[in-house]
């Protein structure tokens, strides 16, 4: 039996679960939340990370969302954004209590991605960042549209499920035509410029995380729609530190054990590899419009 | 005032996790809340995080238990069989009486949660049984999940994979061992007498002549999206507000 793990809040209502290993090396992980799901993650894949994270020494967190699992009822018109910087400076705040670890690794699936990535822009502490099938970063119609076209073209129309699915009244019929529709609307009037520019910017934050020296990852499953926004977002950064991986057959869920296993393996056997990463002077010259300012930060830690 | 509190709790085979809300002002007898095990436990556990957090506010302390590998609780939920969470829900009595230092206490259970507390309905403290959404036989919970995964995966092309025995070998990223799907169909309705009253919330379910039916507005749990956890607050607040006018714990 694992021995138990300490539950504790982070804040009112922004609970936390730490898995402490009896030998811990000098990294620690944080694993966030994603959207409305509990801290277990999807399909308790954040319970059993954090559980093999602390068998490798590595102490493991895992938190809820202000507005998830057994987080408060926060009203919606809080901006999200704010709160995921702000629950991810407040789970690096305690780690470094109850561990005096500093160095933290931040593993985010869906919008717990982007989230991990606000946090390691603006936050030396971050020495590295794994992203499970991230979200949309670029947060705009106009490149949602351009992406999916973009799978239309290069993966659908090579798959033979697809067209069974076009065929036999399977698809998405709405779906496809709002993305088309929406791809030539913006098109026209250019706003997929702006969506372009936006999408730029924060490659280029991408960039600069890498450049910092920290470590950056990414895993996703070839049935989601990730797979296209992280190779339209960040194909161009592969040979500059950015590593992405497929894992070829699963969807979202991840719903075949041996899928699950695997990627588990793949963010552990990276985790222990950032645990070797020396520490360096953080170079914190990024995109103004992607991180949280010092100001923003002192403000976080205040309240 | 209310505070959210999470713990572990040592139980028969292994620690279970669980978030105590407590109440400054109590009113009545405090709760005890159970989800169900496996892949619904995801879906639900918002819900019921959502209905502990307005019951505190309202007076009555809440104690949430996730049984035996679901959760954060330890193990995966292979690792055990019906028993063991019939014997979380045992020790979840005692922690929510010595953490209330009361001598009774309501039991809540939801979906298969209602089978694991059932036990305790003969438990003299115990003042009240609420069922919400009812799943009482192993069997049925089973062929709920296969019948889930089977959709699922039909509209991915993919077809289920069944043991020898017939059962399946996962269902939503769940791994359901034999043994554990042996114990589960021979997990049957109760047929004795309940000691205490029972409140049966369902949507459209007829309840059993011991319980008394509350109609609970919303969905049945599987008529929505499998893949959904978003659960009306619409619903959650009929439930709430059935707890404490329904049933004689105030």
């Amino acid at each position: 039996m694992i021995p138990p793990e300490r539950a504790f809040c982070l804040a009112p209502g922004i609970c936390a679960s730490l898995a402490v290993p009896n030998h811990a090396r000098s990294i620690a992980a944080i694993v966030l939340p994603t959207d409305s799901l509990p801290r277990s993650g999807p399909g308790r894949l954040h319970v059993a990370l954090c559980r093999r994270f602390a068998a490798e020494g590595i102490p493991a967190m895992r938190i809820d969302s202000a507005n998830s699992g057994t987080g408060a009822e926060v009203p919606r018109v809080v901006h999200k954004n704010n709160l995921l910087d702000q629950e991810s400076v407040l789970a690096m705040d305690a780690l470094e209590r109850t561990t005096s670890i500093c160095r933290h690794l931040l593993i985010g699936t869906g919008a717990g991605a982007y989230a991990a990535f606000r946090a390691a822009l603006s936050d030396p502490r971050v020495v590295g960042i794994a992203l499970i099938n991230p979200q949309d970063f670029v947060g705009d119609p106009a490149w949602s549209a351009m992406v999916l076209v973009q799978r239309y073209m290069q993966r659908s129309s090579r798959s033979m499920r697809s067209w069974v699915n076009l065929v036999s009244g399977r698809a998405d019929y709405k779906r496809i035509l709002s993305t088309l529709s929406g791809r030539i609307i913006s098109w026209a009037t250019g706003r997929d410029a702006v969506a372009k520019a936006r999408a730029q910017a924060i490659a280029v934050s991408m960039l600069t995380l890498i450049e910092r020296g920290c470590r950056v990852m990414c895993l996703v499953t070839d049935r989601h729609s990730s797979l296209d926004h992280t190779q339209a977002l960040f194909g161009t950064l592969r040979q500059r530190g950015f590593q992405s991986y497929t894992i070829p057959g699963a969807d979202h869920l991840m719903r075949d054990p041996q899928q699950r296993e695997d990627t588990i393996t793949r963010l552990v056997t990276w985790a222990v590899s950032c645990s070797a990463i020396p520490v360096q002077a953080s170079n914190n010259t990024v995109n103004p419009a992607c991180a949280v300012s010092s100001k923003q930060l002192a403000e976080i830690r205040q309240a | 005032m209310r505070k959210c509190e999470p713990d572990t709790l040592m139980s028969e085979r292994s620690w279970v996790a669980m978030t105590w809300h407590a109440s400054d002002h109590v009113t009545g007898n405090p709760v005890l809340l159970i989800g169900p095990p496996g892949c619904e436990w995801e879906r639900s556990h918002r819900a019921l995080s959502i209905l502990a957090t307005r019951l505190a506010s309202q007076g009555t302390s809440v104690l949430h238990l996730d049984v035996s590998g679901s959760g954060d609780s330890a193990g995966e939920m292979g690792d055990f069989v019906p028993e063991d969470w019939e014997a979380d829900a045992m020790h979840g009595l005692n922690e929510v009486l010595r953490r209330s230092q009361s001598t009774q206490a309501v039991v809540c259970g939801f979906r298969l949660g209602c089978r694991i507390v059932m036990p305790l309905a003969h438990n003299p403290s115990v003042s009240a049984l609420v069922l919400w959404e009812p799943v009482l036989s192993g069997a049925h919970q089973l062929s709920e999940w296969m019948d889930a995964e089977r959709r699922i995966l039909s509209a991915m092309g993919e077809v289920q994979q069944v043991s020898a025995r017939g059962f399946p070998t996962s269902c939503l990223g769940q791994v359901i061992p034999d043994s554990l799907a042996v114990a589960m169909s021979t997990w049957v309705e109760p047929t004795s007498a309940i000691q205490c009253p029972v409140c049966w919330l369902s949507a459209g379910r007829a309840a059993p002549q011991w319980a008394t039916r509350t109609d609970c507005p919303g969905p049945r749990f599987w008529e929505s999206d499998p893949t959904d956890c978003s659960t009306p607050h619409a619903m959650i607040g009929q439930v709430a507000r059935t707890m404490h006018d329904k049933m004689s714990y105030r």
